[in-house]
């Protein structure tokens, strides 16, 4: 049976008119020659028609061609003999069920049960499996209440599913990946305002910073550069020192998905991300755009805030700036059922594409019609 | 132009025919005038005026009467061309679309003023078209022959053959009695055969040479065609393969039934297809049915 995979192809038939208009018309300009002894020829009672089909076997060779373009472009695809016989329902259990309780959730005495592998992702095992499982199988999946490991896909599964969550007592929950990369600060300062003591600078504290993570074998670098350097790639944090309001280039950066640490800022703005031992807020942290701003707002100076004094103070940076950012991948499981199965090729069976054959069907076509056209005439 | 070896063909063909040259003066052909001269005519009897010397004395001893001895002299031959200049004649083959029937002609009347040239015979040339009557008068020798050549290149054809009487009347006043006079025509013209029927019952001799394209011979159209006359503007839509047995039979019909008329009128006429070389028509129509009985 010949299943049509882009019947818009059709629509390529309208070509046809092409050629059919050219043998139709093509008669009707007639050449004129200046013959003297036009006398002794006769008009004919019943002249041929002027607008008759001529070079007939050309026009049948350009239509022909035009066809197997057409069904090339409608996309031909034969699929095998009959629908495969039905098999037995199938039931898939997530890992972290107990079976007691999934053999009294479903009542198919008939079907094939089947558990998941714990510690493979769920989705990529179910779609696996969908890919492999013989077309019209029923197939019952048992989750528990919430699923995790998922990924940023949605379920999309070429079988209908019957998609049943069951109560967890304990809900494995595997340990977040802690982000391995090593942090990179590039910290922006006003060079003359930022001449003088080490201790008296907003630079040199965190000079003494990098110093303590240098020290403690911290997986951080720090540079230092003017403020008017190019922008850093934006997996690095940005450090503006100076105050003042950020200029639009570092604010869009920001937006952009950039992460920043600015001092002397307005206070006030966002939740609180680092407070001292009495519970004040030093630092803010603020969410512009899609990127991360932490805003300081008195200087970076351990006179204005003691809590720098703190000799843990570089630990509970490191561990607020390089906190893990981990995409989420929990979800109730009645919110994560596969949408609706959609029909492929594959579903209804195995299915061979007609195109490479039709293709060399038009391309004979193509080598007869212009070794036909170009031929010599008598 | 004749090429060379059309030329060296010519070599053998002269103005040799049934009937006596009309021509005053010496010339090479066997003339209608009598008087003095070698080859012996007739006896007549003498009349009051004739020369003394001319009286035959031995017949006189012999019969006791006056006999004049008349000989027969060797004349110069007239021959006039005339070339129908009407716009059929502009017809020629696609495949040679240069070698038109008004070329053709042209290439025919150099041979024949290079043919009479040889012979000294005079020569003239008449071409006749919409654009009226273009003469050379009658003449000989070398001279007049580049004269006549001159004229043949400036002869254009175009129009219709004229019907009115005045525009033929050179015709009749310059070709005398007894001329020889050579239409090169395509023959689709009945006014044309008319005249030349005309001429030939009024003592010329009138040979016809028809010219036929191959095209005309052959009908190799294929398709559909318009067809105009060069000369009416009549038009004829035809598909070429259904029309070409009808035309073909009714051409050759019409090219038989010409010759036929002509040939009843004392017009000797001859098709020649421009394909064939122009030497073949002037053998045929110069050497024709006249040897052997030249004398009257």
């Amino acid at each position: 049976m010949i299943a049509w995979l882009t019947p818009a192809g059709f629509g390529a038939f309208a070509a046809l008119a092409v050629p059919l208009l050219i043998h139709w018309m093509r008669r009707s300009d007639r050449r004129v020659v200046s013959f003297a002894a036009e006398r002794y020829l006769r008009e004919q009672p019943h002249p041929r028609e002027d607008r008759a089909w001529h070079e007939r076997v050309l026009l049948l060779l350009r239509l022909l061609l035009l066809t197997s373009l057409a069904l090339l472009l409608a996309w031909p695809v034969w699929r095998g003999g009959r629908a495969p016989p039905p098999q037995a329902p199938w039931v898939v259990v997530a890992p972290g069920i107990d079976a007691a309780a999934a053999h009294a959730a479903v009542d198919a005495p008939l079907a094939e049960w089947h558990w998941l592998q714990d510690g493979a992702s769920l989705t990529s095992q179910l779609r696996e499996l969908d890919a492999a499982l013989a077309p019209g199988t029923a197939l019952t999946v048992l989750v528990p209440e919430h699923v995790g490991g998922l990924d940023a896909e949605r379920l999309r599964l070429t079988h209908a599913v019957s998609w049943r969550a069951l109560p967890v007592a304990a809900a494995p929950i595997t340990a977040p990946s802690v982000s391995t990369l090593p942090l990179t600060l590039s910290v922006r300062y006003d060079a003359p305002a930022e001449a003088g003591a080490p201790g008296a600078t907003e630079v040199g504290v965190l000079r003494a910073v990098a110093a303590a993570w240098a020290a403690a074998r911290v997986p951080a670098t720090v540079e230092f550069a003017a403020r008017d350097t190019a922008l850093p790639p934006r997996s690095t944090w940005l450090v503006w020192l100076g105050g003042g309001d950020l200029p639009p280039a570092v604010a869009a950066w920001i937006r952009a998905g950039g992460r920043a640490l600015a001092t002397r800022q307005k206070d006030g703005e966002g939740e609180a991300a680092l407070s001292d031992a009495d519970g004040v807020p030093i630092l803010r942290e603020r969410h512009p755009g899609s990127g991360t701003l932490l805003s300081l707002a008195a200087p970076l100076l351990p006179d204005a805030v003691p809590a720098l004094r703190s000799a843990r103070f570089p630990q509970e940076l490191y561990a607020l700036m390089s906190e893990p950012r981990e995409a989420p991948d929990r979800a109730p499981a009645l919110s994560i059922a596969p949408v609706a199965p959609v029909t492929t090729p594959a579903a209804a069976g195995r299915a061979l594409a007609l195109a490479p054959p039709v293709a060399l069907v038009a391309a004979l076509l193509f080598l007869i019609e212009r070794s036909y056209a170009t031929r010599r005439r008598a | 132009m004749i090429p060379p070896e059309l030329r060296a063909r010519l070599r053998g063909l002269r103005f040799d025919s049934a009937f006596p040259a009309g021509g005053l003066g010496l010339g090479q052909h066997l003339g209608r005038s009598r008087g003095a001269g070698v080859e012996f005519e007739q006896y007549r009897a003498y009349e009051y005026g004739d020369e003394p010397r001319r009286v035959d004395w031995k017949l006189y001893g012999r019969s006791d009467r006056f006999f004049v001895r008349d000989a027969t002299r060797d004349s110069p031959r007239n021959v006039w061309v005339l070339i129908d200049a009407t716009a059929s004649m502009a017809q020629a083959d696609a495949l040679r679309p240069g070698y038109s029937k008004l070329a053709a002609a042209r290439l025919l009347s150099e041979c024949l003023a290079e043919i009479a040239a040889a012979h000294g015979d005079s020569f003239g040339l008449i071409g006749i078209g919409g654009a009226g009557l273009q003469l050379v008068p009658a003449g000989a020798g070398v001279r007049h022959r580049d004269r006549v050549l001159l004229a043949l290149e400036a002869l254009r054809c175009a129009g219709e053959w004229p019907g009115d009487a005045s525009t033929l009347r050179p015709v009749w006043e310059r070709i005398e009695g007894d001329s020889l006079v050579v239409m090169l025509t395509d023959g689709f013209d009945a006014a044309l055969s008319e005249f030349a029927l005309r001429l030939a019952a009024a003592r010329r001799h009138v040979l016809s040479l028809g010219l036929v394209s191959c095209e005309e011979r052959d009908f190799p159209f294929e398709g559909g065609f318009v067809f105009r006359d060069p000369e009416t503007g009549a038009e004829c839509r035809v598909d070429a393969e259904a029309a070409r047995a009808d035309y073909l039979a009714r051409f050759t019909r019409a090219r038989a039934e010409l010759a036929r008329r002509l040939g009843a009128g004392g017009v000797r006429h001859v098709d020649h297809c421009l394909d064939e070389a122009p030497d073949v028509p002037l053998r045929r129509l110069l050497s024709g049915g006249a040897r052997g009985s030249a004398r009257p």
